[in-house]
């Protein structure tokens, strides 16, 4: 093919060169690499935190000393944690309007565009740098509506009851290993409460990013969507490149009430230093809705599975996921769900792309209890291998146990076929944009799922316009 | 000489690691030891068997028995041993004391796990029965009928090969008098020379306090083809274990597992076809149902290596739930470093559409003769197959289904 030379696969990678700059900030404080008692209660010290939590976080570096590692998915036999700063303070107070934010830091966001999307989009924004939120902000009549948006260390201060009924009953500081390290050293995060019947118009944002090399972000968020109320919520991280290994144990909880729907979007673009090992746990009650979008670009190893706890009678979930697995990364990603009451649903479609010796890993977990009669559940998980070094894998576990239900799970991997090529070639495209207009067509159904400028960032991240970039 | 060990789960892509489950082991209070070994001994005069059972055994030595959470197998604690297991079999076949230079090099070159590396080494160490098949180049062998008698544990070691050219039929049909707990375990290597063909049919009929687990390993060489029917009804634990190798281009296989499992019997099936070479062709379609307090675990695994370029691959499972208290588990899986292919797996689990059993109930059939009609349609495909290798086959299977369901 004589358009051959023209078409470069390195264009089809994901260009970091956005997410990829350092900056220059003070630190109030730090800790010292490592985790034992006396980091744990210097966290604990300089949030001035209650009695509870403080507890919660001694017993959670019990649970993790004596815990052992996954006995599954990525190796993380190199990631050392008495080398990874666990918190580090930026020197800055919380802010409710960007003017009030550092200089330095407030580039950075601008850099991202975070100040510019929530004047456009968004009801509300929380913006963490390193261990800390830095910026949160929620429109006026949202606040009127009574709905809580305030940065975690805010929260267990303001509404020390509310907190503490739901921090980690989702995820539980026993469920593994970083579960434990996250409860003994989480930092930062979002708090989210909408009251009955509450329907939040735009989506709330929480943008998170890592600055500094060799440390631990480990933020925790609570959305707890009460009956009959919804919501889109929006989390976006990145962070610079660094030749030593940063690691990310944030956890998520939501608890969808009666007849309340969540939808929880994500797009993950870690730099390709991290190790990202995430929890996400929804419980849905009654008719709930929990919808997870999930984009899974960055990091160098991921461990990520969002879970939908399908309680109450009728409850249904929804999960579209994305994963890039570009050169070095190890994804293994996935999608679980409980289905323990009758009448759930669910629907799993999680799709990958892997390219230049990446290794994509879809790792599914699907549970029908015995309570379960007429569930309904439908898994489809597709990869795209765009080349002959990278690795697709597909490895659900279906588990049904009770007789009335009805059950589905399909996969199948592919490539780009040359036929596909030659039709778009023949209608006058080049053959590099033939392959980003299919690779954009695969990610659809996803980014489908994304506000309107996120589905662009999305498009620009996988950088499908390879047009541009080969002239 | 290359020796090849086909690990059933290999967890690596170039310079990258996953971490992999290790079984837990448990030591048995009582293991076999020389004694068994030099009882398994009295019946082979084959120096080079002899030898290669003694590497077995040294290699047995050194494993615990498995702790299963799926099959809830904690363990396990050997049956007496006896030296000697009954077999009938009809057809033109050696014992494994027969085996040649060339069948002994087939034992010597292929080495696989098995459903749990402990099982398959007992199988050989301590083997107490055996089959060596070997086909002329070009010849077509008259269909081989094994039969199992599970009143005493079986341990067998067996090795098929079939030259270049060859076709051969073997259809294994194992018996339970289903009164104590029998126990079998199996090693099977299976070489199918290229332009080769095997139709193998594995019929087992367990009692409900059974365990039986079969280890199977085929080699495919250039242009070989093989067909599969593995039937597992009943059993404690019956664990299927089934590792196809694509070593030469255009081989093609297919494997159709049936499976029923009432009371409390735990089916747990593994089968991996494994695509080293190109334009090679595998399938794997597995039906069952499950009753009672029943599980079946259905693992159908497709594993694509760089280089298989054109391979078609496909994979599924459908299980029918009767019970409420019956459980069913999927794990298809699906890993592929080559993608120029075709490769796809789907799993489902369901029950009895209620159209389709009113429908005959308006027909005047009641409601369990309805259900137990629409489930026996599973096995239906399986039953009129065994037809071909005799009518008193087919309707023996029959009769157990009907009875089990």
């Amino acid at each position: 093919m004589s358009r051959d030379k023209e078409f470069n696969i390195e264009d089809l990678l994901i260009d970091q060169s956005k997410f990829d700059f350092k900056s220059q900030v003070k630190y109030a404080y730090k800790t010292i690499p490592g985790l034992n008692k006396q980091v744990v209660e210097a966290i604990s010290d300089q949030k001035q935190e209650p009695k509870w939590m403080r507890d919660l976080r001694l017993k959670s570096l019990e649970v993790f000393e004596t815990w052992r590692d996954p006995r599954f998915g990525v190796d993380i036999s190199d990631l050392d944690v008495s080398k990874i700063v666990a918190y580090i303070k930026p020197d800055a107070k919380k802010a409710t309007s960007w003017e009030e934010v550092p200089s330095e830091i407030k580039d950075t966001f601008d850099k991202l565009g975070i100040p510019e999307a929530e004047r456009k989009a968004l009801a509300g924004v929380g913006a963490q740098y390193d261990s800390e939120i830095v910026y949160q902000n929620i429109k006026k009549e949202m606040e009127k509506l009574g709905v809580i948006f305030l940065d975690m260390e805010s929260a267990v201060r303001e509404y020390p009851d509310l907190v503490k009924e739901y921090f980690m009953k989702a995820i539980p500081i026993t469920d593994h290993k970083y579960a434990a390290f996250h409860g003994a050293v989480w930092s930062g995060g979002t708090f989210l409460y909408v009251p009955k019947g509450v329907k939040v118009p735009l989506p709330l944002q929480a943008y998170f990013r890592m600055n500094n090399p060799g440390m631990g972000q480990m933020e925790h968020t609570i959305i707890i969507a009460d009956e009959g109320s919804e919501v889109v919520f929006i989390e976006g991280c990145s962070a610079p490149f660094y030749e030593i290994t940063n690691l990310h144990a944030g956890a998520v909880e939501i608890y969808v009430k009666k007849g309340a729907r969540v939808k929880y979007a994500t797009i993950q673009n870690w730099s390709k230093n991290t190790y990202n090992l995430n929890t996400k746990r929804a419980i849905v009650d009654e008719d709930g809705i929990m919808e997870w979008a999930s984009g899974s670009m960055g990091s160098e190893k991921s461990m990520i599975y969002p879970a939908s706890i399908l309680r109450g009678k009728g409850a249904k979930t929804e999960t579209k996921a994305i994963t890039y697995a570009g050169p070095k990364q190890h994804m293994d990603t996935g999608s679980k769900v409980f289905m323990l009451a009758p009448y759930t649903s669910a629907n799993v479609d999680a799709r990958s792309i892997s390219i230049g010796g990446g290794w994509a890993f879809y790792r599914g977990w699907l549970r029908v209890g015995g309570n379960a009669k007429g569930a309904k559940a439908s898994v489809s998980c597709q990869a795209l291998m765009l080349d002959n070094i990278s690795k697709s894998d597909t490895i659900p576990l279906i588990e049904v146990y009770t007789d009335e239900a009805d059950i589905g799970h399909e996969a199948r991997i592919g490539r780009i076929r040359e036929e596909q090529i030659y039709y778009l070639m023949s209608r006058g495209l080049k053959e590099a944009e033939a392959k980003a207009l299919i690779v954009r067509g695969f990610v659809e159904p996803f980014a489908k799922e994304l506000p309107l400028e996120y589905a662009i960032e999305l498009n620009r991240l996988i950088n499908l316009e390879i047009e541009s970039s080969i002239g | 000489m290359d020796t090849i060990f086909e690990k059933t789960i290999d967890m690596k892509h170039n310079n990258i690691k996953a971490v992999e489950w290790q079984v837990p082991q448990i030591q048995a209070k009582k293991d076999y030891g020389d004694f068994e070994f030099q009882s398994s001994l009295e019946h082979i005069s084959n120096d080079y068997l002899k030898t290669f059972k003694s590497y077995r055994f040294e290699a047995y030595k050194n494993w615990g028995f498995p702790k299963w959470k799926r099959t809830k197998l904690n363990g396990y604690e050997p049956e007496k041993y006896i030296s000697f297991a009954p077999t009938a079999v009809k057809g033109k076949i050696f014992g494994i004391n027969g085996i040649d230079e060339d069948g002994i090099e087939i034992l010597a070159k292929y080495d696989f796990e098995g459903a749990h590396r402990k099982f398959l080494l007992m199988a050989e160490a301590f083997s107490n029965t055996g089959f060596y098949l070997k086909t002329e180049e070009g010849e077509t062998r008259e269909p081989i009928i094994i039969n199992y008698y599970l009143k005493a544990p079986i341990y067998e070691m067996s090795v098929y090969n079939l030259k270049p050219f060859s076709k051969a039929t073997v259809i294994r049909i194992l018996r339970s008098n289903d009164q104590g707990k029998g126990f079998r375990t199996t090693s099977n290597r299976i070489i199918v020379h290229k332009n080769a063909s095997l139709e193998l049919v594995n019929i087992n009929l367990n009692g409900n306090n059974d365990i039986n687990i079969d280890n199977i390993f085929i080699e495919l060489e250039e242009n070989s083809k093989v067909e599969v029917i593995d039937i597992n009804i009943g059993g404690k634990i019956t664990a299927p274990h089934f590792i196809f190798r694509f070593s030469g281009k255009n081989s093609v296989a297919t494997v159709n597992p049936y499976y029923l499992a009432t009371n409390d019997n735990i089916i747990d099936m593994l089968y991996l076809m494994r695509f080293y070479a190109p334009k090679t062709t595998g399938s794997i379609n597995g039906k069952g149902i499950i009753k009672d307090n029943s599980k079946a675990v259905f693992r159908g695994f497709l594993d694509i290596k760089r280089g298989a370029k054109d391979t078609n691959a496909a994979e599924s499972s459908y299980t029918l739930t009767l019970s409420e208290k019956s459980k069913a588990e999927a794990i298809p899986s699906l890993t592929v470093d080559e993608n120029e292919v075709t490769a796809s797996h789907a799993a489902s689990i369901g029950t009895i559409e209620s159209d389709k059993l009113y429908y005959l109930m308006t027909r005047g059939f009641s409601r369990e003769a309805a259900k137990k009609m629409i489930a026996y349609g599973i096995f239906e495909p399986a039953v009129d197959k065994l037809n071909r290798y005799g009518e008193d086959i087919s309707q023996e299977v029959r009769n157990v289904v009907f009875q089990r369901i």
